[in-house]
């Protein structure tokens, strides 16, 4: 009790030095509490290396003779994955930004200036937190109809810079705005700076630990949508991760286990090698950001 | 009056330029690997054969396939022509969303509808329209585990056939044997998802004597054949334990299974199993070897903007040429094609005596399942009272007549 | 920056400037908030709002999305009350939705204060809560199933246990509650990494004073870091209340909405109706339903985060 209650204390405030057994004591305890969620990774890991009948054999086993690379290569050679993961993450790099940028700049107009409407507009924005995509599939689909738009990249990414994420993006910057001093922008004002000259040199540079928080989670869900890239892409070649991860079929749509989860891996691993080397930064930014209110 | 005579040469004008423009064909599957290759190399020979048409191919996974379709149909951005699925049939055809092929197809020698047994089609046609051509024509066969046969000393079920003793009760001590010696499951019939129960435990009920419907569409299901075929079922699940339980993740292909019931197209997930396995037709019930069929067919959409083109690209695709080509992934419905040497012989995996008795030979007294416009209503409600059928001491009798009352009320 | 400072300076409940300056300074600011906002929400306008008005008026009609549209008045609003099942899924999301926040939540809270131990390696045990986060669904569904087959490993534990017959997610008193704990397992990393920075940045100044004002570590813990981190508590709410409500791949992979419907929410019914069966008509009025309780729920986070934000500005 004595050393979890002291490790509740931040850096460098841990008193006296734990002594062994209470130090075994604890790392059990993680092992126990990390199980459930190592083992799903640890398992599609395993299969990632099998042949389609030995991941429902023996899953958590991995013998020697199940150490084939057969599935990587396959899944680059027989489908355009090279191509769906280029798209995938060419979306993410114009997604993130352009919700960075709008979110920031809405944050900004809720937090901080009056105009008419405003609660109005900013309900309607958290409303639209919560609306899901399934809900607006048929008008939506319209309006990129009518713009000709379909089978493009377009409505994927204007879909995601207007998704739920994206109105959490709005909301987090709103209320982080909220934090930073009044009297920033009235020096500001007083230099002779506008509304956008403070918003852009004076408060978006002291903002870098929310917009971290928003790229964090505008990189996941633009790397995890299903729905939307499934209505608008038709062309295989055009196809984003998620949706390849279906793809890996036999010729009337029974699925090759074995390539859909080395494609997962694929898939998962860059993120999380991302989030084990950032983790530092990742975390301070949040601990600075506007998580507070 | 300026601006409407402008229109009017615009428009003409776009006409002029159209026609003599490439006509582009959306053509809509599901079809994934060597399956998606196929259909791309025919779609580059007809627009080497026919210059003016281009055709793009678009793929959308099959669990999704209906409601992309819907979305694009809603929206009017529906393709031109199209793979329709089984389960979709009904409701595609009763809303109107694809097009009458017979003006187009009855007529056409070359085409030679007649061709196709009109079994095959049934699922297709409405009095005398036809709204679809089917590609594949796949009765349910037995993959079997020649190993744990070997091993538990249980006589190859396509000798019993020969021997004409190939029927449930052999099949459910085979089973049991199988279990008994070696641990591995017995049999499965029904699939990993409880969605497509029908697939697998229908061929059963058929072959008791049950169904889902009667003639008249009256549920069935609670009927003496019926339950007879629920009860077998369940003693292999729960006393014989030789049957995975719905939920069991134990695949065919893991090795663990000594008899499953599917699709000849499963053969795919079988292309690096570390088992010796076989095909062969499935055991005779009571009221016969009724083997159940699935289908998959070529559609054109109602609301295509290129039908004539379109209805011609389609005559390509359910052409005797063609289905000779995809016979080798899609059992062909074309009698022409399903006799011919090539396509016995087309699947290195399974030798052609084997193809012949399984599939070319069961075909008679297979089965399509045909439903009414609310059958994904009713497949719902059933796939949701399985989950009370299949329990351990489940009173098969009076929950099966309350779920043909729940069928009766919708 | 201790909280009472930082409660003083902004104590109005409006985030606007002080109320002075002419009203031409006023009326420009107005024009720049409007300018500020005009990008998202012209944006949410038209892809969000409008196509959510759309939908409530496809609540009028019976359409099948392959069909012509028919105007059937008020046929499906009448057809939902009658609706036992709709009044089902409307148990179900309350019940799906109340286990993942309560579940969620305190889950998150506790493994942070895990994470928060100073230990050698505590960064790989931060990565691995957090690897579900980045796993592809249908892997972890996929995997779920084979853990929870009928005669799989979880079940097989527990029958060893004594409880006889279990078949966790086949059986329709204990299939919502494996659900919620499989979601949570999956989108509990990101929260607790939340949580943990909100713990690593509670300054230390106030856990000394707190110290040598003789307060003991439970009392720090409930006094000072849980009022400290309750704007944390308010957003991690906000997050996993929006994921529960849009849950619906994952049940719809595992269970189908079964067994007997008791996974069955709202959306999985909406969608069973639009996509499963075409009655995108009756979808639309579900969809009208669920809309309705998304504003009510809003206008209650509202409410409520005025009485459990201790801590704001």
């Amino acid at each position: 009790m004595k050393s979890e209650a002291a490790a509740l204390l931040p850096r460098g405030q841990t008193p006296a030095r734990r002594g062994r057994p209470w130090a075994l004591l604890l790392y059990l305890t993680l092992a126990v509490v990390c199980l459930p969620f190592l083992l799903p990774m640890l398992w599609m890991l395993a299969s990632s290396f099998k042949t389609s009948g030995a991941i429902f054999g023996n899953p958590f086993s991995l013998g020697a003779a199940d150490l084939r690379l057969a599935n990587f290569t396959e899944v680059f050679t027989r489908y355009p994955f090279a191509r769906q993961y280029l798209n995938s993450l060419y979306i993410l790099l114009i997604t993130v930004p352009v919700t960075l940028l709008l979110s920031s700049l809405a944050g900004y107009g809720f937090a901080r200036l009056r105009f008419p409407g405003r609660e109005f507009a900013f309900l309607l924005t958290l409303t639209a937190m919560m609306v899901p995509s399934e809900l607006t599939a048929v008008p939506q689909f319209l309006i990129f109809k009518t713009l000709g738009l379909t089978n493009t990249h377009v409505p994927v990414i204007v879909l995601q810079v207007f998704s739920a994420t994206g109105a959490l993006a709005v909301f987090l910057m709103r209320q982080h705005f909220i934090t930073l001093p009044r009297e920033l922008d009235e020096a500001g004002r007083m230099d002779g700076l506008g509304y956008w000259g403070v918003f852009w040199y004076l408060l978006l540079p002291l903002s870098r630990p929310a917009l971290a928080t928003v790229a964090i989670f505008a990189l996941l869900n633009s790397w995890n949508d299903y729905f939307n890239p499934l209505i608008y892409l038709n062309d295989e070649a055009l196809m984003t991760l998620p949706l390849a991860l279906q793809r890996f079929t036999d010729p009337l749509g029974g699925v090759f286990w074995n390539l859909t989860l080395a494609a997962g891996v694929l898939v998962a691993l860059p993120v999380l090698a991302a989030f084990l080397l950032a983790q530092k930064q990742f975390i301070e930014s949040l601990a600075a950001s506007g998580t507070k209110g | 009056m300026k601006l409407p005579g402008m229109l009017l040469c615009l428009t003409t004008l776009l006409a002029c330029t159209a026609g003599a423009q490439k006509v582009n064909l959306r053509f809509s599957t599901w079809a994934g690997g060597d399956g998606l290759a196929l259909l791309q190399q025919l779609s580059r020979d007809y627009s080497a054969q026919n210059p003016e048409v281009q055709i793009s191919v678009e793929v959308t996974p099959f669990a999704d396939y209906g409601r992309k379709l819907a979305i694009q149909v809603a929206s009017g951005d529906a393709p031109d022509v199209g793979w329709l699925a089984e389960r979709d049939v009904p409701t595609f055809v009763s809303s109107g969303a694809v097009l009458n092929l017979s003006p187009a197809l009855g007529k056409d020698k070359t085409f030679n509808l007649g061709d196709f047994p009109l079994s095959t089609l049934s699922l297709w046609t409405r009095g005398q329209a036809v709204y679809g051509v089917p590609f594949s024509n796949s009765p349910l066969v037995l993959f079997y585990n020649k190993d744990l046969f070997q091993k538990s000393g249980v006589k190859d079920p396509l000798l019993q056939y020969s021997q004409a003793r190939w029927d449930y009760p052999s099949f459910q001590a085979a089973s049991k044997v199988i279990k008994d010696k070696t641990g591995a499951f017995g049999a499965r019939v029904m699939r990993l998802d409880p969605k497509a129960w029908a697939g697998g435990l229908l061929a059963v009920i058929w072959s008791q004597g049950g169904g889902i419907y009667d003639n008249a569409m009256k549920c069935q299901l609670n009927s003496p054949g019926s339950v007879s075929a629920f009860q077998l079922v369940s003693t292999m699940m729960f006393k014989d334990a030789s049957m995975p339980r719905p939920g069991d993740q134990t695949d065919f292909a893991s090795g663990r299974v000594g008899m499953y019931f599917d699709n000849l197209s499963y053969s795919a997930q079988l292309r690096d199993a570390a088992f010796k396995w076989g095909v062969a037709p499935l055991p005779k019930g009571t009221a016969g070897r009724v083997t159940q069929l699935g289908q998959a067919g070529y559609v054109v959409f109602s609301k295509s903007r290129n039908q004539a083109e379109a209805l011609k690209f389609l005559k390509f695709l359910g052409s005797a040429q063609t289905m000779a080509r995809t016979a080798r992934f899609f059992p062909p419905p074309r009698v022409s094609v399903l006799k011919s040497p090539a396509y016995l012989g087309s699947n290195p995996a399974i030798p052609a005596s084997s193809l012949k008795t399984a599939v070319a030979g069961q075909l008679s007294s297979a089965r399509v399942l045909l439903t009414g416009t609310n059958w994904l209503r009713v497949n719902d409600a059933i796939t949701s009272g399985l989950d009370r059928v299949f329990q351990p001491n489940a009173d098969l009798q009076p929950v099966l007549d309350d779920l043909c009352k729940q069928i009766g009320d919708l | 920056m201790t909280p009472t400072s930082a409660l003083s300076r902004h104590s109005s409940p409006k985030h606007g400037s002080p109320r002075h300056g002419s009203p031409k300074q006023r009326r420009q600011e107005a024009m720049a908030g409007l300018a500020f906002i005009l990008p998202y929400a012209l944006g949410t306008l038209v892809f969000i709002i409008g196509p959510l008005v759309a939908m409530l008026g496809i609540s009028f009609t019976s359409w099948s999305l392959l069909d012509t549209p028919k105007y059937v008045g008020w046929a499906n609003y009448h057809k939902l009350v009658q609706d036992r099942e709709f009044l089902g899924s409307l148990g179900v999301t309350g019940l799906f939705t109340l286990g993942i926040l309560a579940l969620n939540i305190s889950a998150a809270l506790g493994l942070a204060n895990l994470m928060n131990l100073r230990l050698r390696g505590i960064s790989a045990f931060r990565t691995i809560i957090f690897s579900p986060v980045v796993m592809p669904v249908v892997a972890w569904a996929l995997v779920w199933k084979f853990l929870l087959q009928p005669q799989g490993p979880v079940n097989s534990a527990l029958q060893g246990l004594g409880f006889q017959g279990a078949n966790l997610l086949f059986t329709p008193g204990t299939a919502l509650g494996t659900v919620v704990v499989i979601e949570v397992i999956k989108s509990v990393g990101l929260n607790a990494v939340i949580f943990l920075s909100a713990l690593q940045g509670v300054p230390k100044e106030i856990l000394e004073a707190a110290r040598l004002d003789g307060a003991g570590r439970t009392q720090t813990y409930t006094r000072i870091i849980l009022p400290m981190i309750s704007p944390t508590f308010f957003l991690v709410f906000v997050i996993t209340l929006i994921g529960a409500l849009k849950v619906f791949t994952p049940i719809w992979v595992l269970t189908g909405g079964g067994p007997s419907s008791a996974t069955t929410t709202l959306l999985v019914y909406m969608y069973k109706q639009g996509f499963g069966f075409f009655d995108f008509g009756y979808a639309s009025v579900i969809a009208a339903a669920l809309f309705g309780l998304i504003l009510l729920t809003t206008a209650l986070q509202w409410n409520l985060r005025r009485r459990l934000v201790f801590y704001e500005e």
